[in-house]
């Protein structure tokens, strides 16, 4: 009655039994595996859940990076925005030889000249503002100014009302003291700080 | 009764002392470098200087430990009779203080510059030539110095398990945490670079909010140890589990009836005071002694042990009673 066909018919059943049952076993061993894996994944969970916190940690500060990475510093009141190709108002007080006010016509001095290269650099064109050094660091604590010129040094008091450049310039005074000479900007308009900065150690190199 | 003490500890624990000695300096010699570096890039945000000044006072504990660890091991003497371990409980207190006085400025200035509006400074720098923001280089400098002190702190925890420590443990508890520390000034750093100005005054808040915690935190261990509380464990978390212990050992004594124990921490070891009441009529001297040394024998902890015979277990002692005691 056994045909060969019948034999490797079969014969081929049984095979697919005997693999089947294998991958059975293999799914059966894997089962097993992936519980014991979950039991160990169990106890360090706590270490994981505090490294998981800490990679997302590092996640959202790496996407504030990336989504502001180029624009950083921003000013919280947008003056650098607001400059360039507008007006740069820039406060400015008697002090030669770097300013040097007159009653007709625009300030002229040495810091001045800085000024307006500054101001040409940003294609915006200066208004200039006088008045006495306090009376510019309060105008410029109301946002009325954006940049104060007055021959201030690295000594100047008014640190807690006004961001002090870096020193552009040193120089020897009629006592024999090295001066340090600073511009001023508005408290926290960092990318109008960085911007200036970035400016004066141009001019500097270009010297 | 008989104290076995002479020296302060036994000499596993000396050299654990001594390895202790030697992470504190690692830390303060750190903390030297970091602190400078960081003082080269402080700007004007307060988060940076509340965390510039967080990590000049993490040197407080670990000045602490060394000053203390001078005395610790001395002897005792005639005119301090219980030696000289409590000067770690002191060194804790005057540290933990130091924290909650610096920790409440820090918060006030913060509260007030956030109430106040007032807006950070960061200009920028040159480096190589070129001019970067200065906020690039804070964030850079306190992401990387933030990875040793975590090794350190738990290098120190464990030599303050062993050592049965409160000031070291406060001390890697710190360093443990202190990189929260770091990323508190990054994003305060951060949200200045983004316009928001008022990230550094919450940044700086979050900092010295961090002080302060651990300042009171601590006072109240360092103070209740100062007053005498049950021992607990090295982290304050529960009673000290040599104190069931001894009770253990101390109930199974064929002529003890009941027992009440007063253990109080005295820095690294344990003052020890056992009431023990007799169904016997009395009780051999030899026998007295015999069981002081036993109890001594325990733990290295229990150093100074006194072992006293009453007629009733005092009030609040930790005591325990025999049971065929209850039973007759």
């Amino acid at each position: 009655m056994t045909t060969p066909a019948r034999q490797a018919k079969e014969v081929s059943i049984q095979e697919e039994l005997s693999s089947l049952q294998s991958t059975l076993h293999l799914f059966r061993m894997r089962t097993t595996v992936n519980a014991r894996v979950r039991a160990l994944n169990h106890g360090r969970s706590r270490t994981m859940t505090k490294s998981l916190k800490s990679l997302a940690l590092l996640i959202v500060v790496l996407a504030m990076l990336t989504a502001f990475g180029n624009a950083i510093p921003v000013d919280p009141h947008g003056s650098l925005d607001r400059i360039r190709h507008g007006e740069l108002r820039v406060g400015v007080s008697q002090n030669e030889p770097w300013v040097q006010l007159h009653d007709d016509g625009d300030p002229t001095g040495t810091e001045v000249d800085l000024v307006i290269e500054f101001a040409k650099s940003l294609g915006s064109e200066v208004h200039w503002i006088s008045g006495s050094e306090e009376a510019l660091m309060e105008s410029m604590n109301q946002g009325e100014i954006d940049l104060i010129a007055s021959g201030l040094t690295s000594k100047t008091p008014w640190t807690d009302k006004a961001a002090i450049t870096r020193p552009y310039r040193e120089w020897d005074n009629t006592w024999g003291e090295t001066e340090k000479h600073v511009l001023a900007v508005p408290m926290g308009e960092n990318a109008l700080l960085s911007e200036l900065e970035a400016f004066l150690d141009r001019s500097r190199a270009d010297e | 009764m008989s104290l076995n003490e002479q020296s302060g500890l036994p000499e596993e624990q000396k050299q654990a002392l001594r390895k202790a000695k030697r992470l504190e300096w690692l830390s303060l010699a750190y903390t030297a470098c970091t602190v400078t570096v960081v003082a080269f890039v402080l700007g004007n945000s307060q988060a940076m200087k509340t965390a510039w000044v967080e990590d000049i006072l993490s040197t407080l504990p670990q000045l602490a430990f060394l000053l203390a660890a001078v005395f610790t091991t001395r002897n005792s003497t005639l005119k301090h009779p219980y030696g000289y371990h409590r000067s770690m409980n002191i060194g804790h207190l005057v540290g933990s203080f130091a924290l909650i006085v610096v920790g409440g400025i820090l918060a006030f200035e913060a509260a007030s510059g956030l109430i106040k509006a007032e807006h950070a400074s960061i200009g920028t720098m040159q480096l190589f030539g070129h001019t970067v923001w200065m906020g690039w280089i804070m964030v850079a400098v306190m992401a990387i110095i933030a990875v040793p002190p975590i090794f350190l702190g738990r290098a120190k925890m464990k030599v303050a398990r062993f050592l049965h420590n409160k000031l070291l443990f406060a001390d890697a508890d710190m360093s443990k945490a202190d990189w929260s520390t770091n990323v508190g000034s990054i994003v305060g750093v951060l949200g200045i670079g983004m316009g928001l100005w008022w990230t550094d005054g919450i940044a700086a808040l979050f900092i010295s909010a961090g002080i302060l915690r651990d300042g009171l935190r601590n006072t109240k261990f360092a103070v209740l140890d100062l007053m005498d509380e049950s021992a607990t464990t090295y982290d304050q978390r529960k009673i000290h589990p040599l104190i069931k212990e001894l009770q253990d050992f101390l109930i199974q004594v064929p002529w003890i009836a009941s027992v009440g124990i007063r253990m109080r921490d005295q820095g690294h070891v344990f003052h020890v005071e056992a009431f023990v009441s007799t169904t016997a009529d009395s009780v051999s001297t030899k026998a007295l002694i015999g069981l002081t040394q036993d109890t001594i024998g325990l733990n290295w902890k229990l150093q100074d042990v006194v072992i006293i015979p009453v007629q009733d277990i005092p009030p609040n002692t930790h005591a325990r009673y025999s049971h065929h005691l209850t039973e007759q």
